[in-house]
């Protein structure tokens, strides 16, 4: 086992929040950071350096796709969106590992975040 | 005449006068003297009353036998027509002898008087006997026993012989002085009657014609006073004779004309002539009359201009009738120069004579141009003026009066139709004098025809095209249709002629129960002279109940009747029905929109039941009864979320991603995607594709949800061993080559509410089922342009029937 898989998350629910916050550890991982839209997700991947970014789309202020465009640009970080609408093609940003379709289980997302850093 | 009387100096008057003195018997003298002058004075006497020439004569040869009782007178007359001398009057010859020398020729041997007559002289014949003159006529003078004939000419004042007067006595005798100077004088007096009576007679002739001609005969002296008045003038003027003469002439000069009668006189006095002239004179009446007239002067004796005769005839009539005939020219003038048709006149040689201001401008040339030439010219084919020549222009050809139309050729060259009539005119008594031709030129009307014809076609095409029937009917209780277009067969069944003959009216077409409303609002616009538009039902030939789109509006005569409605019927059933559609559809993507929204906000609140699940699955013991309770919300999650899914794919529109793909692939793909629904059930799947050829162009991943939705309810339906069968055949949609493939099951089959509904959304027999799964399957092979159906298997399974085309694109 190398180090642990540094994960941020950014969703305008609560709950979703609180979810990964205990879930994660419970799968080993480590949540570095949350965000509640787009603009803070852009900010915490400046100054944390995630290994992994979990993202809803539809979020005020900013979606988790353009958020991820941006992330994009300056780092190479895997995105894994989670969605309740099915991926279009112009959704091609090539950090994007994985998009997936609301309602996602545990096994689903840990298959997705496996996927993604198969490192980890 | 006596005889006593030797010496011939006495026999005239001056003698008588010189000699009286010297006379030695005076009285006896005297006597014989006075009784020859009494004598005379008989002869003038009868002579100044107008005695007649024969009683004239005679009374001469009487006085003249008085005064010489031996002496035997003879007055012969020159019949000046027939050349010779007829009896006048004699004394004491016998019949015979007058009718002997009655009509005796004058000739140098014909007798005394016959002699004398020829010559112009005086002829004495002593002894008739001996004398050559008398060599024809001696023997009947020897019967009336003469014997002496002395013969004196009577000649007229200009020296022409009229007569002669004649001395016979019964014994041979040579005259004296006094003879002489007796037979002379008789001569003379008889020259005297014979002029004055024949002078008389001219006279009474000439007042005989002056009174008998309808002329009017003036005479007006140089004073212009009326002296002499006729019959004629009487007619002509309407002044009796009493009230003319003596009247200036004056009084039936208009004042207007004065001028010309005056210079007319003057013209006369200075010697000049005055030609015939027409002018105007007023009558008694005060009409104003033209009269034709002469005026001529009459001088005296010694030439001075004494008087005028002016002679006049009333051409009043004729004037009137000239003027008539003027008048009726000019209308038949105007006439014929103001008909637009050419009319043409020509000899029986077909040389034009006559031509109109019409047929200038038909044909180009002026009259001038065309006059004198052959009518040929005309012609625009020279086969036409040769046919015109024998069946119309031809003297032997029986009178027609068809209209023939012929083409015409214009100065430039232009060539033209017009209908030509023509005739032959005849004089009075049938000769044939002229051949008439009337031409019209139709070139307009020929275009109109044309142009109507295309018009007539253009509609007839349009009213053949229009979709629907074009209608015009009369505004009445049942619109009487007075022609409908044979759209409407198509409409109602019931062809155009059955419609316009009223078998049915449109009324009784009409749905009963739209009748009234169709009326008012006609009856409204029509009033409103405004066009109207009706949706309405009709009942056609068989019955069915079809709407009909109408559009129209009131036909108004001049004085703003309506004398008719026309439109525009046409079927809009299908139309109605279209757009019933087009609002299900229309709301149907309105509920699909919300259905999409409502099963991605679902999502989310999914997302949160799967992670409290999740979370509290991790935290409970599995096979606990709390894990369990777990499971079933997990499960009433995923049901909840497969009828979002279904409800989403049902309303969002199809979006079909084409390609070749072998149905076999696909059919097998739903039931390899179906081993989890499956799993732990009896179920085989039985293939017959008949060795077809089975690729077609389809979006695969949609028709394998077909296959999938069928083979679920398959599934679902049956009891185990559950066994479905698909099946291939070769077929065709709309003539295009297309795949049939049947799949049916060993279940219990549908029942016949089943095979009704079951393509109907949310209709289902399944206790978990969302209803939409075969309604999704026909939306999804209907956007193949296939068709999906209930099948009939013969072993009492469900059977569906798929057909798609091979090259749907």
């Amino acid at each position: 086992m190398t180090q642990t898989l540094k994960i941020a998350i950014a969703d305008d629910e609560e709950d979703i929040r609180q979810y990964f916050r205990r879930l994660l550890p419970k799968l080993g991982y480590e949540l570095i950071g949350e965000a509640e839209n787009g603009i803070e997700l852009v900010e915490l991947c400046r100054t944390a350096e995630p290994d992994l970014i979990i993202t809803d789309v539809m979020m005020p202020e900013m979606s988790g796709l353009e958020a991820a465009t941006k992330i994009c640009k300056t780092q190479s970080v895997p995105i894994i969106v989670l969605s309740s609408h099915e991926r279009s093609d112009s959704d091609d940003n090539p950090c994007i590992v994985d998009y997936l379709l609301k309602p996602v289980s545990i096994s689903d997302l840990q298959a997705a975040i496996i996927k993604a850093c198969p490192a980890a | 005449m006596p005889a006593a009387t030797s010496d011939p100096s006495f026999t005239s008057s001056e003698h008588v006068n010189e000699m009286t003195a010297e006379l030695t018997d005076i009285d006896a003298q005297r006597e014989s003297f006075e009784q020859e002058l009494r004598g005379r004075n008989r002869v003038l006497e009868s002579v100044a009353t107008g005695r007649p020439l024969a009683e004239v004569l005679e009374t001469l040869v009487e006085v003249a036998g008085e005064s010489r009782p031996d002496t035997i007178g003879s007055i012969l007359v020159l019949d000046q027509q027939e050349g010779c001398l007829r009896h006048g009057a004699s004394r004491r010859l016998p019949d015979f002898y007058l009718e002997a020398i009655d009509g005796v020729v004058p000739g140098p041997k014909a007798g005394s008087c016959g002699a004398a007559a020829f010559t112009g002289e005086r002829v004495i014949v002593e002894d008739i006997k001996t004398d050559p003159l008398w060599e024809d006529y001696r023997e009947v003078a020897a019967r009336a026993n003469l014997r002496a004939c002395w013969s004196e000419p009577i000649l007229a004042p200009c020296g022409r012989v009229i007569g002669t007067f004649a001395t016979y006595y019964n014994t041979p005798r040579t005259p004296d002085a006094a003879d002489l100077e007796f037979v002379q004088s008789s001569a003379k007096s008889a020259a005297l009657a014979i002029e004055r009576v024949r002078a008389d007679y001219k006279l009474r002739q000439m007042a005989a014609i002056v009174d008998s001609t309808d002329d009017a005969i003036i005479l007006k002296n140089v004073d212009g006073m009326i002296e002499q008045w006729n019959g004629g003038a009487e007619r002509v003027y309407g002044y009796s004779s009493d009230e003319a003469v003596g009247q200036p002439i004056a009084m039936l000069v208009p004042d207007d004309r004065v001028y010309e009668h005056d210079a007319n006189i003057e013209r006369l006095l200075l010697g000049e002539r005055v030609d015939h002239f027409e002018t105007i004179r007023q009558t008694k009446d005060g009409r104003r009359i033209h009269v034709s007239s002469t005026i001529s002067p009459i001088r005296d004796s010694s030439g001075k201009i004494s008087h005028f005769v002016e002679v006049q005839n009333d051409i009043s009539p004729r004037v009137q009738a000239q003027a008539e005939l003027e008048r009726e020219r000019s209308v038949l003038e105007a006439i014929v120069h103001g008909i637009p048709d050419a009319l043409l006149l020509g000899s029986l040689d077909r040389k034009l004579t006559f031509c109109n201001e019409g047929a200038c401008r038909m044909f180009g040339y002026e009259r001038g141009e065309m006059e004198g030439e052959s009518a040929a010219i005309l012609y625009a084919d020279h086969d036409d003026f040769l046919r015109q020549g024998e069946s119309r222009f031809n003297l032997t050809a029986s009178t027609h009066d068809n209209i023939l139309q012929i083409n015409w050729r214009r100065k430039n060259g232009e060539v033209s139709a017009g209908e030509v009539v023509g005739t032959i005119i005849r004089d009075p008594s049938g000769k044939p004098i002229k051949f008439l031709a009337l031409i019209r030129d139709i070139t307009d009307r020929k275009k109109a025809e044309a142009t109507i014809r295309e018009k007539q076609r253009q509609l007839s095409t349009l009213m053949k095209n229009v979709p629907g029937a074009a209608y015009r009917c009369l505004d009445d209780s049942v619109w009487t249709m007075e022609f409908i277009s044979e759209g409407c067969e198509e409409i109602t069944g019931y062809s155009s002629s059955e419609i316009v003959s009223g078998a049915p009216t449109w009324r009784a077409i009409a749905h009963e129960e739209d009748r009234d409303a169709i009326q008012k609002e006609i009856r409204q616009a029509v009033a409103e002279q405004k066009p109207f538009q009706l949706v309405y039902r009709i009942r056609n030939r068989s019955g069915d109940v079809r709407w009909v789109w109408e559009q129209g509006e009131g036909v108004h005569s001049d004085d703003g009747k309506v004398i008719a409605l026309e439109g525009l019927i046409t079927d809009m059933t299908e139309l109605q029905s279209t757009r019933d559609k087009l609002l299900q559809a229309e709301r149907l993507a309105a509920v699909g929109q919300m259905i999409s929204a409502i099963a991605h906000e679902s999502r989310n609140a999914l997302q949160r039941i799967q992670v409290g699940t999740d979370m509290l699955g991790l935290e409970l013991e599995e096979e606990s009864d709390a894990h369990n309770d777990l499971q079933r919300i997990n499960r009433a999650k995923e049901d909840l979320l497969h009828l979002f899914e279904e409800l989403r794919s049902y309303a969002a529109p199809i979006q079909l991603d084409m390609g070749a793909k072998n149905l076999a692939e696909v059919w097998h793909q739903a039931w390899v995607n179906l081993e989890a629904s499956r799993n732990g059930c009896d179920a085989e799947l039985l293939e017959d594709t008949g060795d077809l050829e089975l690729t077609c162009n389809v979006d695969a991943f949609r028709i394998e949800q077909v296959f999938r939705n069928l083979m679920e309810n398959a599934l679902a339906a049956g009891s185990a061993p559950v066994r479905i069968t698909v099946s291939c055949a070769e077929s065709e949609i709309n003539g295009a080559p297309a795949v049939s493939v049947s799949v049916r099951d060993n279940g219990p089959g549908l029942a016949d509410e089943q095979r009704d509904r079951i393509f109907e959304a949310f209709f289902t027999t399944k206790p978990k089922g969302t209803g939409l799964g075969m309604a999704i399957a026909k939306q999804i092979v209907e956007a193949h342009r296939g068709t999906i159906a209930v099948g009939d298997a013969g072993e009492g399974g469900a059977e569906f029937l798929i057909t798609l085309p091979r090259n749907c694109k």
